[in-house]
């Protein structure tokens, strides 16, 4: 990591919190593929720091969201209990995968979550006000979901915001604006607890993280001024299109054939 | 009352009152997220001044960076109380929903604590 490369950093940092805050995700699956592909960072740290990114955001939009945050905090807690077991568990077994096959099951994973990104919040959906009223149904599939969550981010260092809000609304009938919330919540929770581990095994690389999260915490601030201006759903295709890319990208590299 | 019912009553109490994040819970973010910030920035400043690299750590090489002062080691104290922050929040959280009686949510909040204990031993182990 060379003194040039920092401003670059903070500005991936700054861009990772932006889409991170507008998205209402920890914003891991922009910066994980930015830093193993761009910044040649070995796998393992840059899931490292993602964590450390996903917790950030999670907690400046949190102090920063003011009254309009609604989170269900019961529900959060709830599914935090499932979501950290897969966390710990994703945390301990990335521990003895090796970076290649990181890259794969990365590249993999990020193809899924581009059809959720690109089929989640449709205008129609988005119109859904109530942040109040609702009857939360189906606790035990959003259980087990949390819990792929938490092992995908523990693994990866996502915060799995793009799995738990669709199950939040469809699985557990939680209006959007309370299931982003709810989620931004849980993802920090989650993060923290698979990141003690990825410290432990010297996965977690201080200067390249502080680069990062400076920017992240000035992204997200602009992320959620914007948010209120700009169309939601149209954002999210725009990244679902990228996010086929960057795991074409990631599976090329594991496979070998990434061009530099 | 069972336990789950306990828990689909908290739940559902919320999901009728539509009960948010509490100013106090926002004040505690504010505090370890700026904190952090700073402490990032100072750490990030004086290792970059003095050309520096900063070491990767393991978790009690982190721990021991609490009473220093140097700039290696503000980047690991940055770290270490951003890192900290969703235990803080859950501390928070803990305390504003004993005082109004709301026992379920702080023992729930206490068991996922734990769970964060147990990720922060295992660290410290592995």
């Amino acid at each position: 990591m060379t003194a040039q490369s920092f401003p670059w950093l903070i500005v991936t940092g700054a861009l990772t919190g932006l889409i991170g805050s507008l998205l209402g995700v920890g914003g891991g699956v922009f910066l994980v593929p930015v830093l193993v592909l761009l910044f040649h960072v070995p796998m393992h740290l840059a899931v490292g720091t993602s964590l450390v990114v996903v917790v950030t955001t999670s907690s400046t939009v949190g102090a920063l969201r003011g009254a309009a945050g609604t989170p269900n905090l019961p529900l959060g807690l709830v599914l935090e209990l499932s979501t950290l077991v897969g966390a710990i568990g994703g945390g301990l077994v990335a521990g003895l995968v090796p970076a290649r096959a990181l890259v794969a099951i990365f590249g993999l994973i990020l193809l899924p979550i581009g059809v959720l990104m690109w089929k989640r919040n449709r205008p129609a959906a988005a119109a859904t006000p109530a942040t109040s009223g609702y009857q939360v149904r189906n606790l035990p599939a959003g259980l087990s979901v949390s819990f792929l969550a938490g092992a995908i981010s523990g693994l990866l260092g996502v915060g799995g915001g793009i799995v738990k809000i669709p199950a939040l609304t469809l699985l557990c009938g939680v209006p959007t604006k309370v299931a982003v919330a709810t989620s931004n919540f849980m993802i920090g929770i989650t993060a923290a607890a698979s990141v003690f581990l990825y410290i432990g095994r010297r996965e977690v690389e201080p200067m390249l993280t502080a680069a990062v999260v400076v920017g992240v915490m000035i992204g997200s601030g602009f992320g959620l001024a914007l948010g209120r201006k700009l169309e939601g759903w149209q954002i999210r295709r725009v990244f679902a299109a990228l996010l086929w890319i960057t795991a074409t990208q990631m599976l090329l590299r594991a496979g070998g054939w990434w061009l530099r | 009352m069972s336990l789950s019912s306990r828990l689909h009553r908290a739940i559902q109490n919320a999901a009728d009152r539509g009960d948010g994040s509490t100013r106090a819970e926002r004040v505690v973010l504010r505090f370890f997220v700026l904190t952090s910030a700073a402490l990032f920035l100072a750490g990030l400043a004086g290792t970059i001044a003095a050309g520096r690299t900063a070491s990767t750590p393991n978790l009690p090489e982190l721990l021991q960076a609490l009473p220093s002062e140097s700039s290696d080691d503000l980047l690991l104290l940055a770290l270490l109380t951003l890192c900290a922050t969703p235990l803080a929040r859950l501390v928070a959280l803990t305390v504003i929903h004993l005082r109004p009686g709301r026992l379920t949510v702080a023992l729930l909040a206490i068991v996922v604590m734990a769970m964060l204990g147990l990720g922060f031993l295992l660290g410290l182990h592995d």
